[in-house]
């Protein structure tokens, strides 16, 4: 069981860091996701898929202290003014030149509503419907609080970008 | 070049030592916990069970002792009680037997708390059995307008000096030589119960009264409280009404051959004491009151 956690734990903290506000609440879910996980092992059938599932269970922690943020999720914007606000986020580029850290305290400052968002597209890869569905949303929402939360980072990470 | 995702998916921090220390605490805990809510859980099942055999194992007492607790009469005395089960009548029952007038009788036994009502020397729930001659009657504890049943023309009688308030009922077997005795089988609980309507050993005795009924037993004779009179062309006239001890009307008629079911407007009434009254005019007597309790029996 141990060697399970050294070897998965990091990556998983990580998961739990940056969709949380503050390290206080990613310990919080890192212990109750590797509670989850190890009481529920006996479930598990395909050992190939063990990050995969611990990964989930991870998510869907963050997931459930989050979703009750539905009711503040931004305002719908259109689609035009949605683009125009593309303009001003990082490229790979700068993204590259950032230490991951300084990201990640500007993902941690987002509202918490953006914050699920930004995860769920930018990082984990959830297209607009999935990130809909799992949110609780609508599509329109997710991507209006998608390009909210691009524009804040963007602010935030500015300064670095000199 | 990397992604904002690439650039995360290598982000792998070091947790605190202190959070594996944390997440193995809670583990065990949790597994504690739940070991004991199982235990509990198990525990309290049992006790359910336990519980619910007894109550069974109760009732089904209840209901074999109480077709052995209609009438016991006896003439030379009363056997000890053959078996523990039949006395296990709860408190609210009251049965009451009816007495029997003959001098040389002895005695009804009656079962639990009754209050004797009129009697002064009555202690309260002793178990005795009263071994004289006397008659022996007690009254129920119902606000019902209650005496001691005598099988005789005379309404109320007052309550012999030793009563028998028993806990305990021990069935006793008829004597031949009493055939005017109520019948009650003291043998194997569930079997050979025979409820029979009390007799009276006095020829004075205007109707035959039974002391209990049991509307659900398949004999019929038992099914139905039915008042059957002596002498029936000496009865001019006969009104009865049964009340519940709650002095609620269950029952009324004038017609003698009329039995009570033990349903009241169609339904089946509880188990438990009941009081009758009977108003007769009786040939070359006028008339005639008689006044009881009955039992039914469920």
């Amino acid at each position: 069981m141990k060697q399970l956690y050294d070897r998965y734990a990091p990556a998983l903290y990580g998961i739990c860091l940056r969709y949380s506000h503050s390290d206080e609440d990613a310990k919080d879910w890192f212990q109750d996701g590797f509670i989850k996980v190890f009481e529920n092992l006996n479930k598990l059938h395909d050992h190939e898929s063990l990050y995969a599932w611990m990964r989930s269970i991870f998510i869907n922690t963050a997931l459930s202290a989050l979703r009750p943020v539905k009711n503040n999720m931004e305002i719908q914007m259109d689609n035009d003014e949605i683009d125009s606000m593309a303009d001003f986020y990082p490229t790979s580029e700068h993204f590259d030149r950032l230490d991951v850290n300084i990201i990640l305290d500007a993902i941690q400052k987002l509202t918490p509503a953006l914050r699920l968002v930004f995860n769920l597209c930018e990082i984990d890869g959830l297209s607009f419907s999935e990130a809909a569905e799992v949110a609780g949303v609508s599509e329109s929402t997710v991507r209006a609080n998608l390009a909210r939360a691009k524009q804040q980072l963007s602010k935030d990470l500015e300064k670095y970008l000199k | 070049m990397s992604t904002l995702k690439e650039k995360f998916d290598n982000f792998e921090p070091k947790p605190d030592d202190s959070l594996w220390q944390s997440i193995n605490d809670t583990l065990k805990l949790r597994a504690i916990r739940r070991r004991n809510i199982f235990v509990s859980s198990a525990a309290a099942i049992v006790v359910t069970a336990a519980i619910a055999i007894a109550l069974f194992n109760k009732n089904d007492n209840k209901i074999v002792s109480s077709d052995n607790n209609v009438v016991v009469l006896s003439q030379n005395g009363i056997e000890s009680p053959s078996h523990e089960a039949v006395m296990t009548q709860a408190k609210d029952d009251n049965f009451v037997s009816q007495g029997v007038t003959s001098p040389n009788e002895t005695k009804a036994i009656v079962q639990n708390e009754l209050q004797p009502q009129q009697s002064g020397d009555q202690p309260a729930g002793d178990a005795l059995i009263d071994k004289g001659d006397n008659k022996v009657a007690v009254a129920t504890q119902s606000n019902a307008p209650v005496s001691i049943i005598a099988p005789s023309p005379v309404v109320t009688e007052s309550i012999p000096s030793q009563p028998t308030v028993a806990d305990k009922v021990s069935a006793v077997k008829p004597s031949e030589q009493n055939p005017k005795l109520s019948v009650m089988s003291d043998s194997i609980p569930g079997k050979n119960n025979n409820v029979k309507p009390a007799k009276a050993a006095s020829s004075e005795l205007n109707v035959w009264v039974p002391n209990a009924f049991a509307p659900d037993d398949p004999n019929d004779a038992v099914r139905k409280f039915t008042v059957k009179p002596t002498n029936a062309s000496a009865i001019l006239s006969y009104e009865i009404y049964i009340y519940s001890r709650g002095g609620k009307l269950v029952y009324h008629s004038r017609d003698i051959n009329e039995s009570w079911d033990g349903t009241f407007k169609g339904h089946a009434q509880p188990m438990g004491s009941y009081v009758y009254i009977i108003q007769m005019n009786v040939s070359q007597k006028g008339v005639q009151h008689q006044k009881g309790t009955v039992t039914l029996i469920r």
